[in-house]
């Protein structure tokens, strides 16, 4: 067929039509959506949905974008799910966004200036709360000298003599629960004039607070009233330092450049074992995504049938699969544990000695790689089960006309049809298994651990990302995303790469089908 | 065709809007944030609150160690808790991000624990409401085990008698990667991982996992391995496992795992913590309780909650019932007559709060790799916590790297010829470096007067030093009597301590 | 396609297996059948032992998951011997069967919806040819490669973002959480249905067009038959993994009411000391039966080949 330019069937105009109405509809509502997203601030996001409402929109106006409608649905869930959050991860990799530095600095300031103080000399008083018939709060208070006064929310501050009134003015002085339901109504309310503001500090106190943060936009520094400390913002690193070097409680998030980059090699730099930990990383996404596919592979072949006693068979051999990975994981780890686990137990009692599964570097590996392929095969033999039925048996039965065993057959036949139907989705299992960091994690928490490294401590089966989340977030006692990102764009990189070469080594697959 | 594609993605959108659940619940007053364990018992005494007071509270469950990570992300954006419920050591990461508030006990502070309430005072003002303190205890099993041993010695002696005839697999066991588990027997033998300031702060200048008392107890442990006492591969859970089955004699464990220990029907007892050279072994104190969070728009609600409905003993004692952990409120814990919360309690009685400062996270994971290498069989004690020690230093950055530069900062600076106070990347201000680790300079050109100054690193404010040595802390304060006196100001790189002579 | 054309299908049945069609000695062919035997006896035995172990633990009422004997010890009665199980179905505090409705709504609606969608755009990729055809298909696959760290927080915010002003797909919804699941493997699902499809003969839909379908007709009445295996496979996988999800659904699922299983179940366990291992291994096991059912239900589209069929006929 190719690309005929435009839908084959020209009879379609109510169809035509319908699908332009619902084009408009659904710009329409996204474009609200958008708007409202970005006066909410988020900039990004808003552009992300612009981005996906033109794409759909072109795909179905243009005609000769056709074969494109057919994929829309998954490209806009894309754009949204994948693509955004990838450029945020980049975008965040080239800041200092982190613990300390979470916020913005408008942010920043307006959560420093939310906190309040007692200044020098401030009054503090015994209060009960008032209210009149209008809903007006208004309080009561006592201080340390015994005096009392009359305060209200608009401004009004009178010193009163005598017990707490029943009524006063119209107020009534609220009691039980009614104080607790009126305490958000006051939160941060002042109460009094200018000379005596209070503000309720508790359901029976009351304070002569102000505020303890104040930003001033002229010389860029946020003052520290209780001590009169002025922090400077630092726009460069995001902070507001004060004369001495102290920051202030937090900073904000600035843009720093490629620094999170340079301290990558830096650090990568530094690291003896990274080498091992890439190795290793390799190792075991080739080893563990090439042995989980065979033994899967294994599997279909010999339960491959339609007898009842296979699919009995086959269902069995599912169920590692569908057993949450957790629980596995953990079930394993007991099984080869050295002091209580069956594995060890039974090989002693067999060899007389058993390996030291979790405390050996190369026995940690093998058990790692074993309980992978426990997990994977199920996988594998059920994609692959499903692509030894597109082996079309009339290519076998030529095969056997030509005098050919069961061996060649598998190798020149098979396996050949099986792999263009299975060969993207190795690569993703090698992609996928490079990235693995919940096996590494949950087995042996990437342990045991190597000797001698410098910070943060690397263990003989972590691999990279589980190294870099160590870096990112437990070393140096921050979760540091900005750097945590940076990491995830140098991996993305790698393995991008890495995935560009397999589909190059495997082009020639698709041909051969394309070819059938 | 493609009709009936895009009606595809309207039915999806249509069928998913209309069967989710809609979300827009009007928010209560009150929202709280309790792991599985106390939600129960939170979500009753919040029924109770709602009816006594007529304001609407609701309790949403979250995983423990999702309150903290959660709370980072959802607060902020409007969706968090007014309340949670969470661990003293998350302080640091909370405070640093300004999430929680100060919380005024008022009156109400005298009845809790003081030892509690320092677990969540930072900086002198109190961040949290504590409800439980815990700490490890000693447990061993009272048929193998009949009396309490008094020093580690002892406990050593014991294990080998019980493995050497058979009597037990195992005498006293811990876990392999122990760190938090591993302190009461480092502080017997004299080890610290922070030291502590006059006020009891934690000084991340000063580590000690490197220290000759952390060997020693590296030492000790290795006495097990070498007689083959400890294996490798146990874990926290594998510990309890041993010890419930009878195979190991002794363990140190918290109150969590209590109820484990009771339904295995082995016999136990609780007694303190063994002493070492250094005197009794002490545990980390730590403690879990209530924080109200900066997004809260309830805040003054959440506090009255707290110090007049929670902090009673009927809501307290409501708590430990559902989770038996000896409570921080002292009315609610002296009419607790169950024996083991007794025990443990003076198992802690010495222990020392473990420390919430974000320096700590650093520590962890190399601290327990030490011991990991050591029963292993792949290190020695010395070398293992040497490196340990390194690693940590390093990690969070200290005294790692010898300073490129060391500057005397403050108000003195002017006249030592700088453009300006305060500018640790002025040279006029570079000590002098002495070879012995220490810097010095030496002037008389400050006029009589009062004086602040500190020490910053490298030209920058990213180490420096204040009163005491600790980073980052407070202005050294001086008088220089006369003009022209001679004063020499020398900083120490081992303590990061400033010492002036001629100056008070 | 009924049970009966199946299985007197047999030759066809039995393509790709180890035995060689046409073995000419019967000792051969006995051996090869005992050592088939045997390997199928060892690979059962690997696969099972281990969710028998985990079976055990379930009935440990001690907690543990370092469950040291295969016939749970100290269980002096049944209430014992059932008490997590007894524990998940009766604790007023979990509401298990609302879980696994939860749960299934969820993990059905997302196969069903992965499917469709992802179907679609393979039989586009299989069958259309235009413009930037492959870079399109290689940078959906490189997208996915990406290790997102931070997708949980953005995701976080971005549900919280749309919540706003489209409910129904905000955050606690099971609509925010579905089209998540959706967009999660787009990509790998697209390969594994266009590689698929590309061995399906191109013969049959091209002498369709000729007759003058489009191709929707062609995709639904022709090529949607004869792929069901791959969608059975993509469904079941999608299925499976949605169902034992709970790293996303319990950050986006805040009311417990809304959770899923897995998320419920991992909330017994999350803490530090938990000590509810034994109840979190029995829900967990029976988590993973709607899948094995589901895997019975489908197996004879995924094994049975239909496309082998389809040719012959």
């Amino acid at each position: 067929m190719g690309d005929s330019g435009g839908s084959p069937t020209p009879s379609l105009n109510l169809a035509a039509a319908v699908q332009v109405v619902l084009v408009l509809l659904v710009d329409a509502f996204g474009g609200w959506l958008a708007f409202n997203i970005f006066q909410d601030g988020n900039l990004f996001f808003a552009l992300a949905i612009v981005a996906t409402l033109v794409l759909i929109t072109a795909i179905v106006l243009i005609p000769s974008l056709w074969p494109l409608k057919w994929i829309s649905p998954a490209l806009a869930l894309m754009i949204l799910l994948s693509i955004y959050p990838l450029l945020y991860t980049v975008y965040i990799a080239f800041t200092n966004y982190s613990d300390g530095h979470r916020y913005t600095k408008t942010e920043a300031i307006e959560l420093l200036g939310e906190r309040r103080y007692l200044p020098e000399g401030g009054s503090s008083y015994a209060s009960t709360l008032y209210q009149n018939a209008d809903g007006a709060f208004a309080l009561w208070l006592i201080n340390d000298a015994g005096e009392s006064f009359f305060a209200t929310g608009d401004g009004a501050w009178t010193a009163v003599t005598g017990e707490a009134p029943a009524d006063y003015n119209g107020f009534a002085p609220l009691e039980g629960g009614a104080v607790f339901r009126a305490l958000s109504a006051v939160d941060g309310v002042t109460f009094g004039d200018e000379a005596n503001g209070v503000q309720v500090q508790s359901r029976n106190e009351a304070s002569g607070f102000a505020q303890q943060w104040v930003y001033d936009a002229a010389t860029d520094a946020i003052t520290d009233r209780a001590t009169g400390t002025v922090y400077v913002s630092d726009p460069v690193l995001g902070e507001f330092i004060a004369a001495n070097g102290n920051p202030a409680p937090f900073g904000y998030w600035v843009s720093v450049g490629f620094s999170n980059f340079s301290r990558i090699i830096e650090s990568t730099l530094s690291q003896g074992p990274l080498v091992r930990v890439v190795l290793w990383t390799i190792g075991f996404a080739v080893f563990g995504t090439l042995s989980g596919f065979a033994l899967g592979l294994l599997t279909a072949l010999l339960l491959n049938g339609s007898h009842p006693s296979l699919r009995v068979l086959r269902t069995l051999l599912i169920i590692p699969y569908a057993v949450p990975g957790l629980v596995s994981v953990l079930v394993w780890r007991g099984m080869l544990n050295s002091n209580i686990g069956i594995i060890p137990e039974v090989l002693t009692s067999i060899f007389g000695a058993s390996p030291p599964f979790s405390s050996d570097p190369g026995w940690a590996k093998i058990a790692i790689l074993l309980v992978n392929v426990w997990f994977a095969a199920p996988y594998f033999m059920l994609i692959a089960s499903g692509a030894l039925q597109s082996v079309s048996s009339s290519v076998y039965e030529a095969a056997e006309v030509d005098g050919a065993s069961a061996w060649t057959s598998f190798w020149q036949i098979t396996l050949p049809l099986v792999l263009v139907a299975l060969g993207p989705l190795l690569i993703a299992s090698v992609i996928f298994n490079f990235n693995n960091f919940f096996l590494m994690e949950a087995m042996f928490g990437g342990g045991p651990p190597i000797a001698g490294t410098s910070a943060p401590p690397v263990g003989h089966t972590d691999n990279l990302i589980s190294y870099t989340y160590r870096l990112a977030f437990s070393a140096g006692g921050t979760k540091d995303y900005g750097l945590a990102s940076a990491l995830g764009v140098v991996i993305f990189i790698i393995v991008g790469l890495l995935t560009l070469v397999q589909f190059r080594l495997t082009r020639s697959w698709e041909q051969v089908s394309e070819s059938v | 065709m493609k009709k009936r594609l895009l009606l595809l993605i309207v039915v999806t959108l249509l069928a998913a809007m209309l069967i989710a659940p809609v979300a827009a619940q009007d928010r209560p007053d009150l929202l709280i944030w309790a792991d599985i364990t106390r939600a129960p018992a939170l979500e009753e005494l919040l029924a109770q609150f709602s009816e006594e007071f007529g304001v609407t509270a609701e309790v949403q469950e979250i995983g423990f160690g999702d309150i903290r990570s959660n709370l980072t992300i959802a607060g902020p954006a409007g969706e968090g808790p007014d309340i949670l419920i969470g661990a003293h050591d998350w302080l640091g990461e909370f405070i640093q991000n300004g999430i929680i508030v100060p919380i005024d006990l008022g009156d109400k502070a005298a009845e809790f624990s003081p030892s509690a309430l320092d677990l969540f005072t930072v900086d002198g003002v109190l961040y949290g409401m504590p409800y439980a303190v815990e700490n490890l205890a000693f447990f061993r099993n009272t048929d193998l085990v009949p009396d309490a041993p008094e020093t580690w010695d002892e406990v050593f002696t014991i294990s080998q008698e019980l493995v050497d005839s058979g009597a037990a697999e195992a005498g006293w066991v811990l876990p392999n990667t122990a760190s938090y588990d591993f302190y009461p027997v480092m502080s017997a033998f004299g080890g610290y991982v922070f030291a502590r300031n006059e006020d009891g702060t934690f000084n991340p200048g000063d580590v000690g996992i490197g220290s000759d008392g952390t060997i020693a107890a590296g030492e000790y442990v290795k006495q097990y391995v070498d007689g083959g006492y400890i294996t490798p591969g146990i874990d926290g859970d594998v510990m309890v496992t041993l010890f419930t089955s009878g195979d190991a004699a002794m363990m140190m464990t918290g109150p969590w795992f209590l109820n484990r220990v009771r339904e295995s029907g082995v016999p136990f007892a609780i007694s303190d913590i063994p002493a070492g050279p250094a005197g009794q072994g002490a545990p980390f104190i730590g403690g879990q309780g209530f924080m109200i969070s900066a997004f809260s728009e309830n805040q003054l609600l959440a506090q009255a909650f707290l110090t007049d409905f929670m902090a009673t003993s009927d809501a307290m004692l409501a708590m430990y019932n559902i989770d038996p952990r000896p409570p921080a409120y002292l009315p609610a814990l002296e009419s607790i007559t169950e024996e083991a919360m007794g025990q443990f309690q003076s198992a802690g009685a010495n222990g020392i709060p473990q420390p919430a400062i974000p320096e700590m996270a650093s520590v962890w994971g190399s601290w327990g790799n030490a011991l990991q290498f050591i029963i292993n069989g792949e290190l020695e004690p010395a070398d293992a916590y040497t490196q340990a020690e390194a690693q940590i230093v390093e990690a969070i950055g200290t005294i790692s790297a010898a300073p490129t530069s060391v500057a005397l900062v403050g108000t003195i600076q002017t006249f030592l010829g700088c453009p300006g106070d305060w500018d640790p990347a002025c040279e006029a201000a570079f000590m002098t470096d002495n070879g012995d680790g220490t810097y010095s300079i030496t002037t008389s050109a400050i006029p009589a007067g009062e004086y602040e100054g500190k020490i910053a690193f490298d030209g920058n404010w990213d180490r420096n030093f204040g009163v005491d040595g600790t980073m980052g802390g407070d202005n050294y304060m001086f008088t220089v009597p006369a003009d022209g006196t001679e004063l020499t100001f020398t900083f120490n790189t081992a303590d990061n301590v400033l010492t002036i002579d001629g100056a008070s | 396609m009924s049970d009966a054309a199946i299985t007197s299908n047999v030759p066809r049945a039995d393509v790709g297996s180890v035995p060689a069609p046409r073995a000419p000695f019967s000792l051969g062919k006995t051996i090869l059948f005992i050592l088939r035997a045997l390997l199928i006896a060892f690979l059962i035995a690997f696969a099972l032992f281990p969710v028998l172990w985990g079976i055990s633990a379930s009935f440990n009422p001690s907690g543990s998951m370092a469950s040291q004997t295969l016939i749970p010890q100290g269980i002096d009665s049944t209430e014992k011997l059932f008490r997590n199980y007894t524990r998940l179905f009766n604790d007023p505090q979990i509401p298990f069967w609302r879980w696994v409705g939860n749960s299934l709504f969820v993990a059905g609606f997302s196969a069903i919806s992965v499917v469709t969608i992802s179907s679609l755009s393979a039989y586009a990729f299989s069958r259309f040819r235009f413009k930037y055809r492959r870079n399109l298909l290689l940078g959906i696959f490189l997208v996915q490669v990406f290790p997102n760290v931070l997708a949980i927080v953005s995701i976080y915010l971005m549900l919280l973002q749309i919540g706003k002003y489209i409910p129904a797909l905000g955050l606690d919804t099971y609509g925010g959480l579905i089209m998540i699941y959706i967009g999660g493997g787009m990509a790998v699902n697209i390969w594994l249905m266009k590689g698929f499809f590309d061995t399906v003969p191109r013969d049959i839909d091209e002498s369709a067009m000729v007759d003058g379908a489009t191709p929707s007709q062609t995709y639904w009445l022709l090529i949607f038959p004869l792929v069901r295996p791959v969608l059975a496979v993509v469904g079941l996988l999608a299925f499976t993994g949605t169902l034992n999800d709970f790293l996303l659904a319990r950050v986006l699922l805040t009311d417990r009411q809304n959770w899923t299983l897995m998320v419920g179940l991992y909330s017994f366990v999350e803490g530090k000391f938990s000590d509810d291992w034994g109840v979190f291994a029995a829900g967990a096991l029976l988590t993973a039966i709607p899948a094995v059912i589901l895997y019975l239900f489908l197996q004879r589209y995924i094994v049975s080949g239909l496309t082998a069929g389809a040719v012959k006929g």
